[in-house]
């Protein structure tokens, strides 16, 4: 019989660890806004690549992933196909992003894009729509670590107090580190989630069904629908289309490397073969997914079902009569899936917001110490903002992750412009971003306007670069942008 | 040629992860590859192949970069420190 105390005991020995990693980095840092937000531009390859990769696998990895294989079959292949080639722009848009912010001090994207025009708009509009697809993605995870925990410990820890608890260790070394401590308790959780990924996605086929073989023959044979491309739609029975799950690929691919969280890694790198290297690398972490695929796989026989799909692999395990510490791991390796993507997040919509809205939009000139303390005091309101819509969400988690993608998906014609296209000008990029989220917002929230069924970040990017280009080239050309893109271009060649 | 290259390679690449290269293969459960169903395999393969491409594409580009900054740096790589 599974303990609940050693359950609870290990997942708190896990967040104590995390605390201690989170909080030593900080120490090293300078006490300014550059300091706490781009780490000093003192990241390494090892980091990077955990800090991306982790960043990424958040809890819909770890529970909504698996939650998809488990009722939708290959639709949750999706995640595995964009990962192919999501994060290649930025090995071009990455080193010159780098280049730049060394130039002009730059540690967030808008703040890059709204130099360039010189426009507090467009570091307002990109400060808000950043805002729109964090709070969300925040949301998830906090929902996320409140599954695990209540599931985990036999509904003991409510899951609003559950997220609750996880969070306040977020806060705790993010509001002390910054980036660094970000970077550093990415690098354990990475590693840990990796570990525990493969044992656990090895060992419950095993279990149930005799091996990975013996699991996907019973499933062939029993529920074959879940193994025909592309999946199921969210019914969990109808097929899905292609058009939405080709879609759902592409919107992800152009919005991967623009997540602006991700993308001001780029100012916290040490050099740019740091960066480029990390895009190299990348694509091994998307291996990690293939046990985890497993193990939604492994629950599709399982009797009796989850309440919800999510639920699926708390679910089993609690009902396999596992060892306690085995069950308490598994919980310490969601909770890291979703700590080490929301305490990036955090981090980034507070600097976001206090960086691109206060500072650059509103021309606000604190010094470097008041910058940093508003940055904290801002990251624990976006934590509490994310926490309330964590509480009252009650959809599936991927449905979350999916309209995040939108917002985000907008950035690139505006960031891209700046770094590539010497005619773009500021009227042009602000246009281009305002028509592209309103109309992402208009199809997300009406999705029978849609003339094909195709993501509505997709129409908005359209309409997006549509607008981007024709503005631009009607509007008067921008005097800086010779200086900015020769800065940006200065030992290219990627 | 190393960038065309690439874009050729992800050309491939996207069409063969969504509509209409993915729908083509118009597999059903089976057929299996090493107990895990092909399809699986598939975007795995497409997954591996990209690092594959990349650390290719990366290794040309810094013996590029090394080419060029060689008469003025003694032949060190600009972004290495």
């Amino acid at each position: 019989m599974t303990s609940s105390t050693v359950v609870v005991a290990v997942a708190a020995a896990y967040l104590v660890a995390c605390l201690v990693i989170g909080i030593l980095p900080g120490r090293r840092s300078s006490a300014s806004a550059e300091g706490f937000v781009a780490g000093d531009r003192s990241l390494g390859t090892l980091v990077m690549y955990f800090i991306t990769g982790a960043t990424i696998f958040s809890a819909f990895a770890f529970l909504g992933m698996p939650g998809w294989a488990y009722s939708r079959g290959v639709a949750a292949l999706y995640v595995l196909g964009y990962g192919a080639l999501g994060f290649v722009p930025f090995y071009f848009l990455g080193p010159r992003a780098a280049r730049l912010g060394k130039r002009y001090g730059f540690v967030t994207q808008a703040e890059m894009v709204a130099a360039r025009y010189s426009s507090r708009g467009i570091a307002a509009a990109m400060a808000l729509i950043s805002t729109l697809a964090f709070v969300p993605y925040l949301a998830l995870q906090m929902k996320g670590a409140g599954y695990v925990l209540n599931a985990m410990t036999r509904g003991a820890v409510s899951e609003e107090l559950g997220a609750a608890i996880v969070y306040a260790v977020v806060v705790a070394y993010v509001t002390t580190s910054g980036v660094l401590g970000v970077g550093w308790t990415n690098t354990f959780q990475g590693l840990f989630m990796m570990v525990l990924a493969w044992v656990f996605g090895l060992y419950l086929p095993h279990r149930l069904y005799g091996g990975v073989g013996p699991m996907f023959e019973r499933i062939a044979a029993e529920r074959p629908e879940l193994l025909v491309p592309p999946g199921l739609d969210k019914d969990g029975a109808t097929p899905w289309t292609w058009g939405e799950y080709s879609s759902a690929v592409l919107v992800s691919i152009a919005g991967f490397s623009f997540w602006p969280h991700l993308f001001m890694k780029a100012f916290s790198a040490r050099d740019e073969n740091t960066l480029r290297r990390t895009v190299v690398l990348y694509p091994t972490f998307q291996v990690f997914l293939v046990p985890i695929l497993f193990l939604g796989f492994s629950g599709v026989l399982f009797e009796p079902g989850p309440e919800k799909a999510d639920q699926i692999l708390p679910h089993v395990l609690m009902n396999l009569e596992l060892p306690s510490i085995a069950v308490g791991l598994f919980c310490a390796g969601a909770l890291a899936a979703s700590m080490s993507s929301g305490d990036a997040m955090a981090h980034a919509t507070a600097s976001i917001l206090v960086r691109d809205g206060a500072v650059t939009a509103f021309g606000w000139r604190p010094s470097a110490r008041v910058e940093r303390r508003v940055i904290r005091i801002v990251l624990v309101l976006v934590v509490l903002a994310s926490y309330l819509v964590s509480v009252r969400y009650q959809g599936a988690l991927v449905a979350l992750l999916l309209y995040a993608y939108g917002p985000v998906t907008q950035f690139a014609p505006a960031v891209v412009a700046t770094l590539f296209w010497r005619r773009a000008t500021g009227a042009g990029v602000l246009a281009g971003l305002v028509a592209g989220i309103a109309v992402n917002i208009l199809f997300a929230a009406r999705p029978d306007l849609r003339p094909v069924g195709l993501h509505a970040g997709l129409y908005g990017l359209a309409v997006n670069v549509l607008v981007l280009a024709a503005v631009s080239l009607a509007t008067p050309r921008d005097a800086g942008a010779d200086e900015f893109l020769t800065a940006a271009r200065e030992g290219d060649g990627s | 040629m190393r960038h065309a290259l690439l874009a050729g390679y992800a050309a491939v690449c996207l069409l063969a992860i969504t509509w209409p290269g993915y729908a083509a293969l118009g597999v059903g459960p089976r057929p299996f590859v090493l107990g895990v169903p092909f399809v699986v395999v598939w975007n795995l393969g497409w997954v591996l192949a990209s690092f594959g491409v990349l650390v290719l594409y990366h290794r040309a580009g810094r013996a590029d970069r090394s080419a060029r900054s060689r008469p003025s740096a003694g032949g060190r790589d600009e972004g290495a420190r």
